[in-house]
């Protein structure tokens, strides 16, 4: 079970449909609702407190990638590439990106951050007594 | 529990305050009140290191009781999900070093639901309705729930393993099964709701009067009220069954709700908790109407008071309606949907699988509309005819029938008539007309209010000894309020009743200070899941109708069933049943 | 009136959320106040004079405050939310929430305007001489109460989801709509009450007065796709701006047993 921490300086996308766990999914949404009081879809928390918008203002894929209204992002366990819109992932090309995700994926010829997989693995070696 | 060093931290000493401890019988005097290791002691075991808290001119009390409220679980958190529009102008909390973020007028999060639920001085809230195959989100939505103390109630008066063996009238096998849910799912009481007639629901149908049969389990509502109660007592479970009785919301209900009050006269009550009834009614405001549309709906809360009045084995909260615009969430599947017909607004619907299901609608209670301004006067009239408030709690159903955040200005309308007669003036000219409320003139004391808020939900609850009140040995939950009862007429100035009890002077909980002056100052207190364990059963029947259940039925395995320890990390279990020489 | 100007002076953000940006907020402040009031660049806080060359005078009163925004602004939110009185000037395009919830007062905007502005809105005049944004006037996520009071006019063409939820005011686009312009028009709107009213002079797509309640929504450019819920009843003249049409009269949505009423020119 994964528990989502509020990110005060970034905007929460939700990836529907994104390959991940849909159990995990179901679950994030489930805490990230009664954590802040919102669905947990496009969650802007830059202002310290939650604020909601999706499909107009807030959402990851078509309103601050397409509208160039970031400088980075971070990405969880998802694979925007496969899903979001042609035109906000030519803006996410061209910023920095940082990738957390136990798998290795197409993404990661396109995002280029190979040393937080490698990390992974290595402590997952650890723990398996490699 | 184990010897902690005394230091400062874990003493403070209450000067001066005019206290109120209806379970101790203390109506106000000037009083001590000393905190040692998160309970309240003698004042002579403190040392000179103890804080000192100079309550002069103020009140003391108890930390507030809520007995009925749903801030924790699935259903609470459709309402937040489908309800963008309960944030928008609502002042959110934006997040400090201290403090999470987080908002929603009728439906906060559950942060701000514990921080707001501090600053009015409660320190105990049970969660309402817990269903049970998804006990572990409510008790992650309570451990996501800082500073307060929180118990939920398991659903049980729609599952059909109860109906099966009320059917088959296996009282021992109902027990055995009831005590299995209770520690299954971690909660601290037997809850009702609208019984049989969520489980009809699942057919479109409904169960309005109580003699109505069930669809396929052919019980009645009686039949499951009266068997849930008699194994109640039985098993001699700290709280009464706790009752969301049929027929909710429609004019003339309230012959429905006499005759069920009386299903329970006749059953003995196990009084070994310290409470005295064998049935709780909740929000009975709902279920007081008499009329036959809402166009001739009247208030017959007299007839209910007279009940109470006149019976002991059955205590009620009000469920005021505040007349705002809120947020309605019930198990009452039925009711919920007719609600959504009569306001078209959105409507979320929910089955639980063999146990429950649920319903989530917004509502807009119009001050000026004619039937709320009546229900806003059925809930007045209850409680102020009710004579004893040891049997009569302040609730509002939160949020179905207003937010929590309304206890202070309620308790301004039970206070004081001018606070009455003021709101009224603003409501639909029917409110004086159709209702009896402006002939009232019973203005309630603060010990009156104290025993509707503190000592009589903790008594009713069974946890009396520790709860509700401030006599040695209870834990160290204590409000105390800026208001000088000696020095200001709160019947002619109410507005200092709201003011002083939206915002406590002090709330100290598990013995340390969480609130000062209205703000949160400390959120990581001792904080504790109460539910209660009366299972001691070996009963093989029982435990191979779970199992079967499982296999032919549930669409998961039993033994992903039960909430796990980790679920629940601050536990403090009441034991019953086998497990306390009972049954 | 007095005038406060706020001339953009070159210095690069991504996007600011300028909610400061009000008659009511500038009425009885200096413009060094000004200056030092608040604009949010995602979790950054920013004085508003890091941006503007703030010059010019107040009003003592949001009445007699009047605000020009010297420049293009497309990156720029907020401006004119929740105001009760006097009068924006934005010389260029803005970004979204122009006139948000606004209360009164005036807006002119020479550029384009981007989404949700006007929305919630409870009265005064929003004009946009350039193409308005989706959600014109429309209500905020999950709310079933839209646009109350006041009017909007849009010399271009809009987006879509126009006037959802709308409940009183009117909104004039000139120019086209793309699609849901109308959408559960009226759903708050008592049985007594007219509801709405929505003058489309160009084309609308798709899903006009989807699911519509009450209220009145005039399309004279044409119609690309009608809604399945409505029924036709017969023809009706009239005037609109002091010309007379002919219009077909649909009332609907049916979906809804909305009583709403749509004007499609003949």
């Amino acid at each position: 079970m994964i528990r989502t921490a509020s990110a005060p300086c970034c905007t929460l996308g939700e990836v529907e449909n994104s390959g991940a766990d849909p159990i995990i999914y179901e679950n994030c949404s489930q805490v990230r609702t009664w954590q802040s009081g919102f669905l947990p879809l496009a969650m802007d928390f830059s202002r310290g407190d939650a604020r909601y918008n999706p499909e107009g203002e807030t959402a990851a894929d078509e309103d601050i990638l397409r509208r160039q209204e970031c400088d980075a992002a971070l990405v969880i366990a998802s694979y925007p590439d496969a899903h979001f819109p042609v035109s906000s992932m030519k803006y996410y090309a061209q910023i920095p990106t940082i990738r957390i995700d136990p798998h290795e994926t197409p993404t990661t010829d396109i995002v280029g951050v190979e040393e937080v997989l490698k990390k992974v693995k290595e402590i997952r070696a650890e723990k398996n007594g490699q | 529990m184990s010897a902690n060093p005394i230091t400062p931290k874990n003493e403070i000493l209450i000067k001066n305050g005019f206290v109120f401890d209806p379970l101790n019988g203390v109506k106000g005097d000037v009083k001590d009140i000393a905190v040692q290791n998160g309970k309240i002691v003698e004042p002579s075991k403190l040392s000179t290191k103890a804080k000192v808290i100079d309550a002069k001119g103020k009140i003391v009390m108890p930390g507030g009781v809520d007995i009925h409220t749903h801030v924790a679980g699935p259903k609470v958190n459709v309402g937040r999900m489908f309800r963008p529009e309960d944030k928008l102008h609502d002042t959110m909390t934006t997040r400090t070093s201290l403090l999470r973020s987080g908002g929603g007028f009728s439906v906060p999060s559950t942060f701000e639901t514990a921080y707001r639920y501090a600053k009015l001085g409660y320190t105990f809230v049970n969660e309402a309705a817990m269903p049970p195959l998804l006990a572990r989100h409510t008790h992650e939505e309570i451990h996501d729930t800082p500073i307060i103390d929180q118990s939920a109630f398991t659903l049980l008066g729609n599952n059909w393993l109860v109906m099966e063996y009320i059917k088959k009238n296996q009282p021992e096998n109902l027990d055995a099964y009831v005590a299995w849910m209770l520690k299954a799912t971690k909660g601290s009481a037997v809850k009702i709701v609208n019984p049989g007639g969520t489980e009809a629901w699942g057919w479109g149908k409904n169960c309005t009067d109580i003699d109505d049969p069930v669809p396929y389990f052919d019980v009645t509502p009686k039949e499951i009220i009266q068997g849930l109660a008699a194994s109640n007592e039985r098993l001699g479970l700290p709280h009464s069954i706790h009752l969301h009785g049929n027929n909710l919301g429609h004019p003339g209900n309230y012959t429905t709700t006499l005759k069920t009050m009386a299903l329970t006269e006749g059953i003995t009550t196990n009084k070994k908790s310290g409470r005295t009834q064998n049935i709780h009614f909740t929000h009975t405001q709902f279920n007081s109407y008499g009329g036959t549309k809402w166009g001739d709906m009247v208030s017959k809360a007299d007839a209910i008071a007279d009940y109470v009045n006149s019976h002991d084995h059955i205590t009620i909260d009000v469920g005021f309606v505040t007349l705002d615009e809120t947020t309605t969430m019930t198990a009452d599947g039925p009711f919920e949907f007719s609600l959504s017909t009569t306001n078209h607004l959105k409507w979320g619907n929910l089955d639980v699988e063999l146990e429950t299901g649920s319903g989530v609608v917004p509502f807009v209670y119009d001050p000026k509309n004619s039937v709320f301004g009546r229900q806003w006067a059925v809930g007045l009239e209850l409680a102020l005819l009710v004579k004893d408030p040891m049997k009569c709690f302040l609730t509002t159903d939160h949020p179905n029938a207003g937010p929590f955040t309304r206890y202070p200005v309620i308790t301004s309308w039970l206070m004081s008539k001018k606070a009455r007669d003021d709101k009224m003036a603003t409501l639909h000219r029917w409110v004086p007309e159709k209702t009896k409320i402006a002939e009232i003139s019973r203005e309630m004391s603060m010990y009156e209010i104290a025993q509707m808020t503190r000592a009589g939900p903790a008594k009713a609850l069974g946890m009396s000894k520790t709860k509700g009140h401030l006599g040695i040995g209870a834990d160290a939950d204590v409000s105390i309020y800026d208001l000088n009862l000696k020095t200001t007429d709160v019947t002619k100035n109410p507005e200092a009743i709201v003011k002083a009890f939206g915002s406590a002077a002090y709330t100290i909980k598990a013995g340390e200070v969480v609130v000062k002056d209205g703000e949160v100052v400390a959120v990581d207190v001792p904080k504790f899941t109460i539910w209660t364990d009366a299972d001691n059963f070996n009963n093989k029947e029982v435990t191979n109708d779970i199992v079967e259940k499982f296999l032919k039925y549930y669409s998961l395995t039993l033994n992903n069933y039960p909430v796990q320890e980790n679920y629940a990390p601050h536990q403090q279990v009441i034991k019953a049943g086998p497990l306390a020489g009972g049954n | 009136m007095e005038k406060v100007t706020l001339t953009p002076n070159g210095e690069k953000y991504l996007v600011l959320e300028a909610d400061c940006i009000t008659p009511d907020n500038f009425a009885g402040k200096t413009l060094e106040q000004i200056a030092d009031m608040t604009v949010w660049e995602g979790n950054t806080t920013h004085r508003l004079g890091k941006f503007f060359d703030i010059g010019g005078k107040t009003g003592a009163t949001a009445t007699e405050t009047a605000i020009v925004v010297n420049g293009n602004v497309p990156r720029v939110k907020y401006i004119g939310s929740k105001m009760t009185d006097g009068a924006i000037l934005c010389k260029g395009d803005v970004d979204m929430y122009l006139g948000a919830w606004m209360k009164g007062g005036s807006i002119l905007c020479k550029g384009s305007a981007d989404a949700f502005a006007g929305i919630q809105m409870e009265g005064g005049d929003l004009v946009i001489e350039g193409n308005a944004g989706n959600y014109l006037g429309a209500a905020y996520r999950g709310d079933w109460r839209g646009m109350k009071g006041g009017n909007i006019l849009v010399k271009g063409n809009a987006g879509n989801d126009l006037g959802e939820y709308m409940i009183g005011g009117t909104i004039t686009i000139m120019g086209n709509v793309t699609f849901n312009a109308g959408i559960h028009a009226g759903r708050d709107v008592k049985s007594k009450e007219p509801g709405g009213r929505i003058i489309i002079h160009g084309i609308a797509d798709a899903r006009v007065g989807a699911q519509m309640v009450r209220g009145t929504i005039f399309v004279l450019g044409g119609v690309k796709t009608m809604m399945p819920g409505f029924t036709a009843n017969g023809t009706e003249e009239v005037e609109l701006d002091g010309k007379k049409m002919m219009f077909s009269v649909f009332n609907g949505d049916r979906a809804e047993a909305g009583k709403g009423t749509l004007y499609v020119k003949a």
